[in-house]
């Protein structure tokens, strides 16, 4: 599954830091305000935290895959977020892996395969030699982009 | 290699020795939005070595391997294929499954 047709121009976060979890969301419901999806922001984010709280999308390497299931959205939409300062991912006394790399991914509630598909695709790209050092060298939501895409082409 | 569509449905077979890049091949298939039934099985050699025991003298002689797993996906050709080389480009040799492609003449029960 291709990514590169869901990635979408201006839908991107390139953030010096970041305190925590939840302020990187309202970054992130900030951004979809302002872009032309038909999705409530706020909606959203909460069903986001909802599936952080339920289990952690966080991993080792220090990127996290967030999604969120929305009924009646036609779309499927990734949102790519690089935070330089690592971010607390997980609440209280539980001191999981720091992330800095988060693909947001909001789908539709009744094609959830299709969400399995580009969370393999995500994998795979993140996966590659060498890959997460250069996609961490983004300087700008643009350049995050186009580096995305070129990792994605990488894979045929 | 039999004649065929990219569309027409086959049997895609895989059975992995490697336990290794079991992960990389999993993710790969869903990629490509290929599922499939995964089988724990274990090679003829890790049989002899365990359950016959007339053979237990030869068991240094037999491949140590602790068992495979075998994957059946009925997937379009193309998708078998992008599987195939996947398995071809991406994993290394020593630890490469084996993997096989068969037509099909009828299928019943397929869940899409």
């Amino acid at each position: 599954m291709r990514l590169e047709p869901i990635l979408k121009a201006g839908a991107a976060l390139v953030l010096a830091d970041c305190p925590d979890r939840q302020t990187l969301f309202r970054r992130l419901a900030e951004l979809l305000g302002g872009l032309d999806v038909d999705v409530d922001p706020d909606d959203v984010v909460a069903k986001l935290e909802e599936r952080e709280l339920a289990y952690s999308t966080a991993t080792p390497e220090g990127v996290a895959f967030p999604h969120a299931l929305i009924p009646d959205f036609e779309q499927t939409l990734v949102v790519p977020c690089l935070v330089k300062t690592p971010i607390p991912w997980k609440d209280g006394d539980d001191d999981g892996p720091s992330q800095t790399l988060v693909f947001v991914m909001i789908g539709a509630a009744n094609r959830p395969w299709e969400h399995v598909r580009l969370l393999a695709r995500l994998a795979r790209i993140v996966r590659a030699d060498q890959a997460l050092d250069r996609i961490r060298g983004a300087s700008s939501a643009d350049e995050l982009l186009e580096l995305l895409i070129a990792e994605d082409r990488a894979h045929g | 290699m039999a004649d065929g569509g990219p569309d027409d449905p086959v049997l895609l077979v895989i059975i992995v020795g490697s336990p290794e890049v079991l992960d990389d091949l999993v993710t790969a298939m869903l990629d490509f939005g290929v599922g499939g039934t995964l089988v724990e099985s274990k090679g003829l050699a890790a049989h002899l070595r365990e359950e016959m025991p007339i053979f237990s003298g030869l068991a240094s002689l037999l491949p140590q391997s602790t068992g495979s797993k075998i994957i059946f996906c009925v997937a379009q050709r193309k998708q078998a294929q992008q599987v195939l080389d996947f398995m071809e480009e991406e994993l290394k040799h020593a630890q490469r499954p084996l993997g096989f492609i068969t037509p099909l003449e009828r299928i019943v029960g397929l869940r899409t």
